[in-house]
């Protein structure tokens, strides 16, 4: 099981996108984190995933730290198993938290938007400056420490017409695994949709190329589209299993069934399905399950229900307040990205492109993968 | 811009998974230009290839052993040829299902006591007979003791670890925690000495010994906490096939429970009781577990294990 603990509401960045509040921002003390790894062992003692996250995590660098030398000590008195993952800005990563990452297996992701118009346009520091330079610094310093980190990208609509550009400049960078989400909570128009599409095809065309020119890449939402068919029955495991694969601690010890919930990690306590101390609230956290399980009316007759991303609590939560009721962007960008990511796969099997065999249908893909760029 | 759904939508126009792997030797036709110049790559790709995918490239892998046993001469197929070949996986029924507080369609179990009476019902027809029951494989553990874990359970369950008062629930978990901690070897429902086979009937009881089972070709799994246990016989049928094939010592054939739900299955017939959906789902799981033996069975005569 998966832990996100949410070490502190506070950022040193204040991107216009960002939910985590400005009031009230709250941090995780040592006493609580200590009981979330009691909560979390006990859960889940043969593999603890802890996920350090935010606001921005390194601002609470100490109590990360501190949490993996307690997970050690729990480690060898109990033998309880963990990993560890970071998702950060960037502002404060250097060699010597990359070197303690290196040491204790703390997978670190990073957060940039991709070419300067994209991400400066959202992601500022907190005199309003934007922070493409800085990142991608620490992009530069992250690779050379963790060749496969991921980057975490997030589109926005004022930015949209930059999706491709960003994409094409993020791995040219260097990195391997693009994980691309829509800011679906941003004022979308049909206006954007055009662009989309428009970047879409570019990016179809880039993957293309690049699956032909055999080279080596994760660009998630190509990739999650393809699975969706070509795992069929088992990509049904990747969908919502809101609060019981992953979990949220907020700041002070609250249980969430999901990120987007904890906001500042005190206002939204209706949300919370118990408490680090005390356990699991039974009755809460399966009303919440039972109710992500249900399906939006007009995706229940869809031709692309099982295949769609209609079933993330979160985000429907976030964008209608409903855990099962998809926004319209949602809908629209889903039609729009389905259509131009099977013609894509198709060409490419028909063409029978070794790499897209390979990535795709062999169970083993990650292995051989991994073999080959460490060779 | 608004939701709306669509109608149809065709279906793409590259296979799936299982379909394209059950194309005999299709990975190693397409291999990349930059891998093929890689002899680790080659070594590593040419063992997965040999270690087979599913059942399906499986059973043409035995295919592949038969023959080149069969040019050997037949004397080679004697009682050991059992050891050279291994069933894969029948696939009848999907195996899939949940239990639980918030489980609305619950499947219908096949208990151990019916699944032997068809099993060796079937198999008695072929010939094949099973001389010893819960026959243990010393070497195979469905799960490992855990010596440190017991002792950690055991001093919090007597008040070492802790200074704290423990309720009687958290007595009861920590007696669950120490119990599933202790070692247990997998026992063989039904084996022939003679010529060294067995079969193994995963039913619901045994699923979480299995599924928890570590084969080296299992990713990471979560683990997961919930008041719904969810059913994937077929991948734990899958599992444990792997395990008894790797250890070679025992082979074995591994059936599933077909777990038929009660409503997905009736789901139009709404006017029908429990009762008889209960026995309706009852016989259509039966029937299912029987179409995998009798699966089994073919192949067990075409590879000669018969002797005939
Ligand atoms: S870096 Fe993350 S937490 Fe900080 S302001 Fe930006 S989105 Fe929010
Ligand atoms: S495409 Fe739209 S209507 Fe269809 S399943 Fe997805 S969100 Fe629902």
């Amino acid at each position: 099981m998966h832990f996100t603990l949410h070490v502190t509401a506070d950022c040193n960045m204040r991107c216009s996108y960002c939910y985590s509040p400005l009031k009230n921002r709250s941090e995780m003390s040592d006493e609580t984190l200590s009981n979330t790894l009691d909560f979390a062992s006990t859960l889940s003692p043969e593999n603890t995933g802890i996920i350090f996250f935010g606001g921005e995590p390194l601002l609470k660098r100490k109590l990360i730290e501190y949490a993996v030398d307690e997970c050690k000590k729990r480690k060898d008195k109990h033998g309880y198993n963990y990993h560890f993952k970071i998702t950060t800005n960037g502002m404060l990563l250097d060699d010597c938290f990359l070197e303690f990452a290196e040491v204790n297996r703390v997978i670190v992701a990073l957060s940039f938007d991709g070419v300067k118009n994209a991400h400066d346009a959202c992601r500022s520091d907190l005199a309003g400056s934007g922070t493409f330079e800085k990142t991608k610094e620490a992009a530069i310093l992250l690779l050379k420490y963790q060749p496969f980190a991921s980057v975490l990208m997030t589109l926005n609509p004022e930015t949209i017409e930059y999706y491709f550009e960003s994409v094409e400049f993020l791995h040219k960078l260097g990195f391997r695994y693009i994980i691309a989400s829509m800011n679906y909570a941003g004022s979308w128009q049909d206006k954007h949709l055009k662009v989309l599409k428009r970047e879409y095809k570019k990016l179809a065309a880039w993957y293309e190329r690049s699956t032909i020119a055999e080279k080596k890449f994760y660009f998630s939402p190509f990739e999650m589209k393809i699975a969706s068919h070509i795992k069929g029955e088992e990509y049904k495991c990747f969908r919502c299993a809101l609060g019981k694969k992953q979990v949220s601690i907020g700041p002070d010890g609250t249980i969430y069934p999901c990120v987007q919930f904890v906001k500042d990690g005190i206002s939204n306590k209706d949300y919370s399905i118990g408490h680090v101390k005390t356990g699991f609230d039974g009755n809460k956290r399966n009303k919440f399950y039972k109710l992500s399980q249900k399906t939006d009316d007009e995706c229940e007759k869809c031709a692309l229900k099982v295949r769609c991303n209609n079933s993330c609590s979160c985000l429907n939560w976030q964008t209608t307040g409903k855990f099962h009721k998809v926004s319209d962007f949602l809908c629209e960008h889903e039609r729009i990205l389905f259509p131009i990511v099977d013609k894509t796969a198709e060409k490419l099997y028909r063409l029978k492109t070794p790499m897209f065999i390979q990535k795709h249908y062999n169970p083993e893909y990650p292995l051989l993968s991994l073999i080959d760029e460490s060779l | 811009m608004k939701r709306k759904r669509i109608k149809y939508y065709k279906v793409p126009l590259y296979n799936a998974q299982k379909e394209f792997l059950a194309k005999k030797d299709v990975l190693g036709k397409y291999i990349p230009v930059s891998w093929s110049k890689n002899s680790v790559i080659t070594a590593v790709l040419s063992a997965i290839l040999i270690g087979g995918y599913g059942s399906k490239l499986d059973a043409q892998l035995n295919d592949n052993v038969k023959k080149e046993d069969l040019k050997e001469g037949k004397k080679q197929l004697d009682q050991n040829k059992a050891v050279n070949l291994f069933p894969p996986l029948f696939e009848h029924g999907e195996g899939k299902g949940a239990i639980g507080c918030i489980v609305t369609a619950p499947p219908v179990f096949i208990s151990e006591a019916d699944a032997r009476e068809i099993i060796e019902e079937e198999c008695r027809k072929a010939g094949l007979t099973f001389d010893k029951h819960d026959f243990e494989v010393k070497d195979v553990a469905v799960r490992e003791r855990n010596e440190r874990l017991i002792e950690v359970y055991v001093n919090e369950k007597e008040g070492k670890e802790k200074n704290k008062k423990l309720t009687e629930e958290d007595k009861k978990r920590l007696e669950w925690y120490i119990e599933r901690m202790q070692g247990k070897m997998l026992k063989l429902d039904g084996y022939n000495s003679k010529i060294g086979f067995g079969y193994e009937f995963i039913s619901n009881e045994e699923y979480n010994d299995v599924d928890s089972m570590r084969d080296e070709n299992d990713k990471l799994d979560l683990v997961e906490m919930s008041t719904v246990t969810e059913f994937n016989m077929k991948k734990a049928g899958q599992k444990l096939r792997n395990v008894l094939r790797k250890n070679g010592k025992f082979p074995s054939v591994v059936f599933y429970d077909p777990l038929v739900n009660m409503l997905d299955d009736l789901g139009v017939k709404k006017d029908l009781s429990w009762a008889d959906r209960r026995k309706i789902t009852g016989e259509k799981s039966r029937n299912l577990l029987r179409a995998q033996v009798l699966d089994f069975i073919d192949w067990y005569k075409t590879n000669n294990l018969d002797g005939k």
